[in-house]
């Protein structure tokens, strides 16, 4: 647990590994009770569970996308507890672009798997994130919505990442030679989200998450990103 | 069950700013790839100068 005077990024930045690891319990089927349960809350706090939630975003539903699991009713309220203690930005806010695609997502599975609907909609018009003249910005940001790489969604950044492979790989062999490790796994996920629906890239993905998983470090999210990538390639993943 | 007193808890601008901050996450701010150092070359050689000299061994 953060100390009292640890800062809220660093205390939520914790909070979102921990609750990535229980995400990895329950896809291996080591967890069986909520995600966000009183004891972490008890543990966490309930701001920094809530926040945690927000951060890791439509990752919390990876067990019920990969493995058809329930989600758990208290999981789906604190979803919506999240949303309204970190609401969505305003849609005329200048960082609106990233997160937005994400609360997007995360709202699009609540919903699916039963619960509330936020009233999230898409951002309209966010050209940014479409715009792979530069690969390396381009990459960055597709890394950073790495959560909508998931089945069962599709968006305008979805049809960006079909269009091109090429930058995504581009940003992936960039990412691998640097050694940036989790924007690396974030990249091979969407290039493994292609290749499962037909989409050739460049690069071979399966060589890359079986290198991450070596290699990549011992981070929660950074094992959610080699484990989903890992299934969306049919790979042994448990 | 979750105790939710929302009208205490909503996030201050700090909160919100860590909680958007890790949405987009950018990448890594200095790559652990090895980078050229050319003041090491002195270094380099001074050591393979200095290193105990050794026969090849016989195959």
């Amino acid at each position: 647990m953060a100390s009292i005077n640890a800062s809220p990024e660093t205390a939520y930045t914790e909070s979102v590994e921990s609750l990535a690891s229980r995400v990895l319990d329950d896809l291996l089927g080591v967890q069986d009770t909520a995600l966000v349960s009183d004891q972490v809350i008890s543990t966490s706090g309930y701001k920094t569970a809530l926040a945690a939630v927000r951060v890791l975003g439509s990752d919390m539903f990876a067990p019920q996308v990969l493995t058809g699991t329930v989600f758990h009713p208290e999981d789906a309220a604190a979803v919506v507890s999240a949303f309204q203690i970190f609401p969505p930005l305003p849609m005329d806010s200048p960082a609106v672009s990233v997160p937005s695609w994400r609360d997007w997502a995360m709202a699009r599975l609540l919903t699916r798997y039963g619960g509330d609907d936020l009233g999230v909609e898409q951002p309209l018009g966010d050209c940014a994130l479409t715009d792979t003249e530069d690969w390396r910005i381009w990459s960055v940001r597709m890394a950073q919505l790495s959560p909508l790489a998931l089945p069962g969604l599709d968006s305008p950044i979805h049809d960006a990442a079909r269009d091109n492979p090429l930058a995504l790989s581009r940003g992936l062999t960039r990412a691998m030679l640097r050694r940036d490790y989790p924007t690396a796994a974030r990249l091979v996920r969407w290039i493994a989200l292609l290749s499962s629906s037909g989409v050739a890239s460049p690069v071979d993905p399966e060589t890359v998450a079986t290198h991450l998983q070596l290699l990549g470090g011992n981070g929660a999210r950074t094992a959610l990103d080699i484990i989903i990538t890992r299934w969306l390639l049919g790979m042994e993943w448990r | 069950m979750l105790a939710l007193h929302h009208s205490s808890l909503a996030a201050t601008l700090p909160e919100t700013t860590a909680v958007t901050s890790l949405m987009a996450e950018p990448e890594a701010a200095i790559s652990d790839a090895p980078v050229f150092s050319p003041q090491a070359a002195g270094a380099l050689l001074a050591l393979l100068l200095l290193s105990p000299k050794t026969e090849p061994k016989d195959k």
